[in-house]
Order: C-alpha cells, then structure tokens, then sequence
C-alpha cells in the first residue's frame, strides 16, 4: 500500500493537520452508540418470552459446551418467569443473590400495568447500576462484559445490572517508569480502576471519558479521555475517527491500538507515549491531550506526542528546576552517546586514524593484537549480544534475569576478552553505550535506538564519517516528516513554536501551560 | 498536483537561506581566478550584501505590488515561461558548485584512495531522499542543524585566530575597477541566489511578508559570517597562496598547531559544513523543481526532484574531468555564470515594479 502510494505520481499525500479549532462534529460521530458490526450474532430484539430468550442465549454462548455461563431461572412474586444470565467469575455471585434473587423471590405480588422490567428495576433489584435494554447484541455485550442481564416474561427489555466482580490485581508500584520523587501508582488491568486512578488526579469537571467498544466481533471497551473544552475537537475527533475503523478482533492491549491508529505504523519511532503512569497521562490530559484507554491492558496511550516528550520523564516535572536541567543535560549526552559513539568509534579507526590521538591509537592497536575479527564486526557482534542479553534478562523468569544480567555482563564478557573474541577498548565503548541507552526514558524509542546503531556501525564502516553524517542528515529528514496526530515529531524545536523552553525545564508555572502547537481551545 | 511544498515559518524558511547564504559565500568561490590579482573579496561581498538586499526588496515590493505569490506570476505567463529556465539552470549551478569543493576536499584530504563516483554516490542517495522529502522537511531540518553549522563556520574562525595579521592583506586596494565590479556582481548574485529560491517557496513560507522578513534576516545574519569568514582568509594567507589553494577555509583550523586533540576540529567541523551543504544543494534542486512544475504544469515534483539531483551530479563528477573544454566552460560559468540569473533577475524587477496591475 505505501509502495502503491510511493509510485502514485500527481496524487498529494494527504494527511490530518491538527488545525485550528473546528466546529461541530463529523457526521460519522451522530450519535454514541457504538457502530452495528455485521457478526455471527443474531441482531434484533430481545423476545417477550423468556423461554426463546434461554434458548437463543444458550445458542449464542454455547451453552451445551460453555460450562462459565449460568442461567438461573426463577420465580419473580411466586407467579412470573424470569431468567438472570451471568458468566462464572465476571459476576459477583453474592450480589445477585443478595440483591437480584432474594429480594425478586420474596415480592409478595407485582404490579402487572405498564412495563414489567421498568417495575422490576424501579421496585424490586436493589442494584446501583441499571439499565433497560432490549437490543439484543447490547445485551450480549454486558453479559460478556460481566454484567448481568435478567429477562422477565412478557417483556422484550432486559434489565442489565453492574455484578462485575472479577479477580484483578491491586494498583501496582511502576516497574517500567520508576521515579524516586512523585507518586508510584501504575494502571493495571482494570478499566475502572485506571478511570478511576485518572479522576483522583483530574478533579476538573470538563473531564471526560468517552467509553465505547472497538475491535471486529470482540467488542472490547475502549476510552477516551480528554477535557471537553481543553482538547482541540478536530484532535478528539480524529482519534475517535482512527478508532473506529479499527477492524480486528486482535485488541489485547494499548500497544496494538497504538499500532493501529498510528500516522506511520512502520516507523520504528513511537507516534503515541505509551505510559503505565496515571500522573504522566493525567499531565497530557490537563494539557490538551487525548489519552486512549484500554480494557485488559495496565498501559495507557496518550497522543499526540513529541519526540522531546518520548526523550522526557516522569520525574523531570518533580525535581527542582537546576537538578532537572542538569538531569536533561546528563541524559542528552546520555542518548548521543548512546546512539552515536560506537559508529564513530568504528569511522575513526577504520577511516580517519588521524583523528585519534597518538596514546588512543596505541591503546586501541595493543588491545587489539590477537583480536581476529574486523573492529567494525567485532562492535555489531557485542551490540548484538548486549541486546541478546538484555532480552534474556528481560524474559528470564523471576531471580534468574538478575543472574542472567550479572553472568552476561560479567562473565561472558570477561571471558570474551580473555579469548581474544573481542577488545577490551570495544566492550568499554559497548558497556558505556547500554549505559546510555538506559538513560531513554520510553521503551519503545530505546530498542528504536538500539538497533539504529548498529546500522549505524554499518555506515561507518562503510563510508566513514562521510557516511555517519548523510544518515544523520537522512534521519533528521525523516524525523522531521513524521507527525503524530497532525503535530510534527520535532515540535517545537522545528517547527519553532511559542514554547520559550525546549531542552532545558523552564519553570513550575510555564511547565503546566498548555503548548500552544496543541491548539487547545481553552487555557490551563 | 503534489508539490511537497508545505508550510514552514519564517524561523524555518530563515534557517534555511542563512546557511545557504553562507555555504554559497564560501564554498562556491573560484579561487584562482578571484584571488589572482590580489584579495578584495571581502569589500566586494560588503558590497555585494547591500546590493543582494536592494535587489531582494525590490522584487518583493514588485510581487506585493502585483499581487504575485510565486515568481512566475510576476511575469506574465509568455515572459514567466521563458524566464523560468533561467532561474532553475542558475539554481542548478549552485548547487554544483558547493558540491564540486566539498567533492574535491573529501578526495585530497578524507578519502585519498576512493574514486570521485564512490563519494558522488554518497551525495546522489542523500540529494534525491531530501530533496524528494519537500521543502517542510528542508527547512525543519535546517532549523534544527542551523545554529550547529554557524557555530561551526565561527569555531572554525576562532580557532585560525592566532594566525590572523593584517599584513597578509596587503596590497588592499589591488585590483582594477573593472575587475572589482565583476567580483562584485558575482558575490550580489551568489548572496542572492538564496533569497530567489525563497522568493520560489514563497507560497510555503505565507506570503511575501514572511519571506520578507526570513530573507533579510538570512542576509543580515548569513552575509556578515561570510564576509568575515572571508575577511579571515586574507588575514591567513596572501593572495597569491590563497590562488593556488582548493579549499583554503577547510585549512584554515590547520594553520594553528595545536596539541590538544580535541582542537584538531578541522574534520568534524567539515562533516558538519558537509551536512550544511548537502541540505543546501537539496533545497536548490527542490526549489528548481519546484519552479519547473509550476510553470509547465507538471503533476509531481518528486520525479523532477530525483532528475534534477541526477544532473547535479553529474555536472558535479563533469567539473573534475581533465578535459579543457569542462575548464574554460567551468571557468567562464565561474567568472560570468552570474549573467544567467542576472538577466532574469532584472527583467523581473523592471516588469513587477513597472507594469500596472491587472485588475481582476
């Protein structure tokens, strides 16, 4: 498709602008309720009798092999059929009891005129949450979803009722985004739970979550989360746009929502901050972003993003201001080190010996006198190996990927020298290079790093410096082309924008200010 | 149409013109031919700087008072269509030049034993990529690489100073009227081949009036670095050893001994004005492009983008054959190329500023 589109000659290449404000909304935004797919299930009404809804149900669910699906048929008032339907382990079985069952068996009689689920849900269920639904894929989906659904005969409404009681984890402590001053909160999970660690933060009233479900036939929830009158409408639009045509059962996480609402899905760089932090993503929001949340997955999506947000943390906003520069500065030089040194490294020594100094040059030849691969092999091979390493520490079950971390720094690479596979002046450069890389603060964009030096190493030992330098022109070109829901990756460094801080914090007061390239419709 | 023209500001769009300006201030000078008689450069380019920014406002003072948004619309269609191949082969031949010198110092002094094609083909792949990318990706990328590359041209002039005397000026007043006038001219034109290109994008940079301001502002900025980049080079060398150099700004951080490594700058600094020149060469191509499409209504410029680097370099690898056809055709595009862009230039201002608007 992007070949096809490479070749279309006199075709322009469109693509969303985050313009000024728009007004009103899309016509494929009309209304709420989520889009009707076309699914093996059969649509319509529920039916009056609650016989034909117990069979259709049992068809649906497939009730003769799918043991999790209870159907609890009763007796509402001693004389009308009812049906509740919930799934083992999503429901909390001791709400239906206490508050659908018992108090539904104990009526005494019932009021037969007008709607029997509206009297039922007004009268009877002592549930927080109801809702009256008589469409028939509406209520599949709460069943599903852990809700309860009860059928009374007579009547095509159902009353869906909030049991969700499943098993899920606490708030956990960031693993992947440690700070050691500011909150230690992470999403997990739980849909509601991470709504609800966002709302501790935002306490605006223009706070809203959007919920809607997306995917094929696996209708998973998804929110949206933004301030209504903050957030650019035609941002807020384009994302709910991106996500409705979200084709694909295949929605676990953020990650493959991410991929799928991306400008440039096949850029190695992130086009969304993908973060486990409640207080970063509540900072994005405040600011005029858009976060995307996702049922089942302890990341939230924030978009749009920067290339300096992917390159910022969490705690840079919690230090004091000179400590935080400082601590931008160090991790700038951390990141050039990181992706440049090994490939200049390689262009010095395999070009322009000239350039090193008499001692560097000595030191480089004798520790390399029985080394029998080529510097420039020998430094992609320990690259590789650094990454295989840290994979295996990275999946490495428990107190083995700490063992695996210390055998493979260690051991192999002390090993590795002794052996004469590798130099000691090469493992140095590698070892300070994985330093550097850490420094990253976004996961995705530090493998991105990762393997872009090591192609890298391959340009400079073919072209030298020559090299070195057109790729980083190449990569600064196209860095420059990548955008992220209408705003530039290199914003506001180019294109220049209001902002008077780029690389360096600036203060408290003018850090929480909205950034004017987000457009945003109100002010902080 | 895709154009790949874009939006840019004017931060963008000056980024752009200062380091063009500066790398077609230094690097496309002949050497032999300007240094010969003695070394007025510098007062020629103090000259050449006003005359380049007079010339400038009057074309923009022409397209505001025409209500032209490009160049071509300045003249009438019939003038605008046999103008325009002027413009784009002047546009052409600077990117050559600065090419031409940076090809000649990577194979005398970086890569001795590689052939000229090897490192044109280096040029050729980053020409075509960038120049194909648009002229938003051009200038975002100047922007970001534009105070690393004049902080690099300035390094290079402090760290010469120690060599600097006055006496290697001598003699000051040394060249004929006639042969001033003609350096003259072709620094007005070299200073000026920047903002005609802006003036080709200026649709991209919103109007005239951002141009405008960019390119005064690339003038001001870029011109005043050459001349004292300039103004370093006769403070280094006499005339005469200046005439028989290749590339005496990329020896010039050589003349001073220094001991420690991290003053031995000189290749690092030329990588740097390398990637400076390169983008510049991408935005002359683009910009004749550009120009090209617009005036004979061709639907894409990336094909014209991607022939246009192809001929740049080859005419780049043609200027090193040893043929003396390619040198007296090298020499006179050096001495008096400056009439190809001169012509259309003063046709331009004559006809926007003194032909009545049409009125719609």
């Amino acid at each position: 498709m992007r070949l096809k589109r490479l070749f279309a000659f006199d075709k322009p290449y469109s693509e969303f602008e985050l313009l000024e404000t728009e007004h009103g909304e899309p016509s494929y935004f009309s209304n709420m309720k989520d889009k009707k797919h076309s699914s093996e299930h059969e649509t319509g009404n529920a039916s009056t009798s609650v016989n034909e809804n117990l069979e259709r149900l049992k068809k649906e669910f497939r009730g003769d092999i799918n043991s999790d699906l209870i159907l609890r048929s009763f007796k509402m008032a001693k004389k009308l059929d009812c049906l509740v339907v919930f799934i083992n382990g999503m429901a909390d079985e001791d709400q239906i009891n206490d508050f659908i069952l018992r108090p539904a068996m104990k009526l005494d009689c019932i009021d037969t005129e007008g709607s029997v689920a509206e009297y039922a849900e007004n009268q009877v269920f002592q549930m927080q949450e109801t809702e009256l639904c008589s469409d028939w894929n509406d209520i599949l989906s709460a069943i599903s979803e852990g809700r309860s659904a009860v059928f009374l005969d007579g009547d095509s409404t159902a009353v869906l009722m909030d049991t969700r009681g499943y098993v899920s984890r606490s708030v956990p402590d960031a693993t992947n985004e440690t700070t050691v001053l500011g909150p230690h909160e992470a999403f997990n999970e739980n849909f509601r739970t991470n709504i609800t660690l966002l709302r501790r933060i935002i306490k605006t009233t223009d706070f809203v979550c959007q919920i809607r479900s997306s995917g094929a036939k696996n209708r998973i929830k998804i929110a949206i989360a933004y301030r209504e009158g903050m957030a650019n409408a035609g941002l807020v639009n384009e994302v709910k746009r991106r996500l409705s045509k979200i084709d694909t059962d295949m929605i676990l996480s953020t990650g493959t929502i991410a991929q799928l609402i991306e400008d440039h899905p096949l850029s190695p760089i992130p086009q969304v901050l993908s973060t486990e932090r409640p207080d970063r993503a509540a900072a994005g929001i405040m600011q005029g972003k858009v976060a995307i949340i996702c049922e089942g997955s302890p990341q939230v999506c924030v978009v749009p993003v920067t290339f300096g947000t992917l390159l910022s943390s969490a705690e840079d906003a919690y230090l004091r201001r000179p400590i935080a520069i400082l601590v931008r500065i160090v991790r700038i030089f951390g990141i050039i080190i990181t992706t440049l040194m090994p490939a200049y490294f390689v262009a010095l020594c395999m070009h322009h010996q000239g350039m090193l100094s008499s001692e560097v040059l000595s030191t480089v030849i004798s520790s390399r006198t029985m080394v029998f691969m080529p510097l420039p092999l020998e430094m992609i091979f320990l690259l590789i190996v650094f990454q295989l390493v840290r994979e295996a520490g990275v999946r490495a079950p428990g107190a083995l990927g700490q063992s695996v971390g210390i055998i493979g720094g260690l051991i192999l690479g002390q090993a590795a020298v002794s052996a004469n596979i590798v130099s000691t002046v090469v493992l140095i450069i590698v070892a300070l290079t994985g330093l550097g890389n850490f420094a990253v603060p976004d996961y995705s964009t530090q493998l991105a790093i990762a393997y872009y030096r090591i192609a890298m190493c391959v340009i400079a030992w073919v072209g030298g410096l020559l090299g070195i330098s057109f790729a980083l022109l190449l990569t600064l070109a196209y860095l420059s082309a990548q955008k992220s829901f209408g705003v530039p990756l290199l914003t506001p460094y180019a294109p220049r924008t209001m902002r008077k801080r780029s690389i360096l914090r600036g203060p408290v007061g003018m850090h929480s200010r909205a950034d004017d390239y987000m457009n945003t419709e109100g002010s902080l | 149409m895709n154009h790949r023209e874009g939006k840019f500001g004017t931060q963008e769009a000056a980024s752009i013109t200062t380091i063009a300006v500066v790398i077609s201030g230094i690097f496309s000078v002949d050497n032999s031919s300007t240094y010969k008689n003695g070394n007025m450069l510098y007062l020629a380019s103090t000259i050449a700087l006003v005359l380049a920014g007079l010339i400038f406002l009057l074309l923009v003072r022409a397209m505001n008072k025409q209500g032209a948004s490009t160049l071509v619309e300045l003249a009438s269609r019939p003038f605008g269509v046999l103008i325009s191949p002027l413009i784009i082969v002047a546009l052409l031949i600077f990117a050559v030049f600065p090419l031409f010198r940076f090809l000649q110092i990577m194979i005398r002094f970086i890569f001795v034993e590689a052939e000229y094609i090897d490192i044109a083909l280096y040029f050729l792949i980053a020409m075509v990529l960038v120049s194909s990318l648009g002229m938003e990706i051009i200038a975002r990328s100047a922007r970001v690489i534009v105070v690393i590359f004049l902080l690099a041209i300035a390094i290079a002039l402090v760290i010469a100073s120690p060599v600097y005397s006055a006496y290697h000026l001598y003699p000051l007043f040394s060249l004929g009227a006639d042969e001033f006038m003609l350096q003259v001219a072709s620094s007005t034109l070299r200073f000026l081949a920047p903002l005609i290109a802006l003036l080709v994008i200026n649709r991209g940079a919103h109007g005239t009036k951002s141009t405008k301001r960019a390119g005064l502002i690339a003038l001001i900025s870029g011109g005043v670095l050459t001349i004292l980049s300039q103004l370093s080079l006769g403070l280094t060398h006499f005339h005469s050893n200046l005439a028989d150099m290749s590339a005496p700004f990329y020896r010039l951080t050589m003349e001073v001994r220094y001991e420690a490594p991290a003053l031995r700058t000189d290749k690092t600094l030329l990588f740097i004005w390398t990637v400076g020149a390169m983008l510049v060469a991408a935005y002359y191509v683009y910009c004749a492009s550009l120009l090209l499409v617009r005036t004979y209504k061709v639907g894409d410029v990336r094909p014209v983008c991607a022939i246009f680097s192809c001929i740049t370099i080859c005419a780049m690898l043609l200027m090193h054959f040893d043929s003396a056809m390619i040198d007296s055709v090298v020499s006179w595009l050096y001495q008096w190329g400056w009439v190809i862009l001169a012509a259309p230039l003063v046709v331009l201002c004559f006809i926007g500023n003194v032909k009545r608007r049409k009125l719609a």
